[in-house]
């Protein structure tokens, strides 16, 4: 339990260790894309988490960097394949974001100073908690950045519901700059200072 | 130490070699759907382009200077490039797809590639055999929500429709639009600017080949 | 697309860092100061060019031939790696001076986005040999331009009083994004004006 929690709040990989940044504010213009590059990360790294985990002792220690890398590229293509096969919408707007999830830091990190000192169990543990800490700081910006930017949430459409929540009043006149790139880094810098605030608090409530 | 190194490399090799395995393994099952799920969207948009019509083979633009010459010079005199310009409708126009009622045919459906903010856009449009727009659809983009993306929605073509004839050219400059127009593309200048170019050019082909098959 | 329109566009209109957010973790991770962040702009500026033209003379000479394409993202990483380790060992051995003062930052390139990117891009543009090299190139100078720009900043944000909860990396997010604002002054248009 302890590693699964750590990756969503303490060592929140996007807002406390800022790490595989790239994507994360790449995508985040719709929420559909967020949750769509969440799933995908969240598949990579516990995919890559069990394999080097299993296959700690099989790695030469001289090698391993590119063997981890080799581990998460095949991951990385299997979801691309499958999401242009599957979720063909998806795959169009996240583009190369898809085959860019090999060189998030996260992966190789995680499979670096976790699974290759830990057992299979606890990989796919750790794999979790820091996948959906990613998601979830993923989601957080992109659902700010929508509403601030587009005046709209995108979900998946489903039955009647077209997939599209327009926001009365911001979506005839959206602060547009939110959804270019200058905003996404307001955003981002605006809610790790929220984040830094949050876990301070945490912090004085213990010391209490 | 001449053994350990043969022990590393065999491992890494055979880490490769198993990864390619298995990617090979999901490329058989995925490249056939993929393939499939093209072709049905293609032929969707063609469809629904083209309002039940029967649409013919495809076509790829002739290969013949005098034609060429001839755009050029349309496009030229509707300010679509400059004076000594060329470009190369072969690599912009990559597949035309003739519309036929009865065997006469009435419009043609041209799959056209413009440079748009994110790179480049895929675009099917219809186009009478005057040369005049009749409706499009974005395919392949790269666009920014909110901005560029609004050119997917088949209301966006709303500015060119019936444009394109001799007298009354494609709109390709804010200044050739509405005022309400102008407005509602302000913002994305650049989606504009690669869209309208693309029909100006699909137009003005659409022109040339007059009805011919 | 002409070389220098290519060129204007990857270091201004859309700078790897300031408009595709390719390559942002060194941009915050290593811009503390002047000295290291332009060493890490150059080093990246010769691994993505190095890496345009590699990676395009195995992708159509190799993977398109041979049907192999979805080896793309496979092939392209392990590319990048050998290339920074080659770049590392040559480096160490002709030139310590200049191994001191980059090699730290050479390992952490492999996994920089931006270089992968661009050879991804390169690949979606359908650009030739010589257009992904410059492409490559110029993608770095636009990487090395952001980074020097931010390291500038943050020495002088280093001396000003912050609050405490933006202090480090927000605060560089935050005038990162004020610098992207700016460099949106950069349209395509602009690129049309120009070269038409």
């Amino acid at each position: 339990m302890f590693n699964f929690l750590k990756g969503l709040f303490r060592e929140n990989p996007i807002f406390v260790l800022a790490l595989g940044l790239c994507p994360t504010l790449a995508v985040s213009t719709q929420v559909v894309n967020a949750i769509g590059m969440g799933a995908g990360v969240i598949f990579v790294l516990i995919g890559s988490n069990i394999m080097v985990s299993l296959l700690k002792n099989f790695i030469p220690d001289e090698v391993h960097i590119p063997a981890y890398i080799v581990i998460i590229a095949s991951f990385v293509t299997i979801v691309d394949l499958l999401m242009q096969a599957f979720v063909p919408a998806l795959s169009t707007s996240l583009g190369v974001f898809v085959k860019l999830i090999v060189v998030n830091c996260i992966i190789l990190g995680r499979a670096e100073a976790f699974a290759s000192k830990n057992n299979v169990k606890d990989s796919i543990v750790d794999a979790l908690g820091m996948g959906v800490g990613f998601t979830v700081g993923l989601l957080i910006i992109s659902l700010v950045r929508e509403v601030l930017g587009s005046g709209t949430i995108t979900l998946f459409p489903m039955g009647d519901f077209e997939g599209i929540i327009r926001i009365p009043g911001l979506y005839d006149a959206p602060a547009r700059i939110f959804s270019l790139s200058p905003g996404a880094l307001l955003v981002m810098g605006f809610l790790m200072a929220g984040f830094n605030w949050l876990l301070s608090i945490k912090k004085k409530n213990k010391e209490n | 130490m001449k053994n350990k190194l043969l022990d590393m490399t065999f491992r890494l090799t055979l880490i490769c070699a198993a990864a390619a395995f298995i990617l090979g393994i999901v490329n058989i099952v995925t490249e056939p759907v993929i393939i499939e799920r093209k072709r049905i969207e293609k032929e969707k948009a063609l469809k629904a382009l083209s309002d039940g019509d029967h649409v013919g083979e495809i076509q790829l633009p002739a290969n013949s200077d005098d034609l060429h010459n001839q755009l050029m010079a349309s496009l030229m005199e509707h300010g679509v490039i400059g004076s000594g310009d060329e470009l190369d409708e072969k690599e912009l126009i990559t597949s035309i797809y003739p519309v036929d009622k009865n065997g006469e045919i009435t419009k043609y459906i041209l799959q056209l590639e413009g440079s748009g903010y994110g790179g480049k856009m895929i675009l099917l449009a219809v186009f009478s055999l005057d040369g005049s727009f009749v409706k499009a659809k974005l395919m392949e983009n790269n666009e920014t929500p909110g901005l560029g993306k609004k050119a997917e929605d088949s209301l966006y073509y709303n500015m060119f429709e019936k444009k394109g004839t001799s007298e009354d050219p494609v709109p390709v400059s804010k200044r050739a639009l509405s005022d309400s127009a102008a407005e509602a593309i302000s913002g994305s200048t650049i989606t504009f600017n690669g869209i309208s170019k693309a029909l100006a050019l699909g137009s003005d082909y659409v022109k040339l080949l007059g009805g011919k098959n | 697309m002409s070389y220098i329109g290519i060129i204007i566009t990857y270091v201004f209109i859309s700078n790897m860092i300031l408009s595709q957010f390719l390559g942002l973790c060194p941009f915050i991770g290593v811009s503390k100061d002047t000295d290291s962040a332009v060493g890490m702009g150059f080093a990246v500026t010769f691994v993505m060019s190095m890496a345009s033209l590699v990676t395009w003379i195995i992708y159509h000479g190799i993977l398109v031939p041979l049907n192999l394409e979805f080896l793309q993202t496979i092939a392209f990483i392990l590319i990048i790696a050998s290339l920074v380790q080659l770049v590392e060992m040559s480096v160490q051995k002709f030139s310590p001076a200049l191994y001191k003062a980059l090699g730290i930052y050479l390992p952490l390139i492999t996994t920089n986005c931006a270089v992968m990117g661009i050879a991804l891009i390169n690949v979606r543009e359908e650009y030739n040999i010589l257009e992904s090299f410059t492409a490559g190139f110029a993608g770095g100078i636009g990487f090395l331009l952001a980074i020097f720009l931010m390291s500038a900043v943050r020495v002088k944000l280093d001396k000003e009083n912050v609050p405490r909860f933006l202090k480090g990396a927000p605060i560089a997010f935050v005038s990162g994004g004020l610098m992207a604002l700016a460099f949106m002054a950069f349209d395509r248009a602009l690129l049309a004006n120009l070269i038409g």
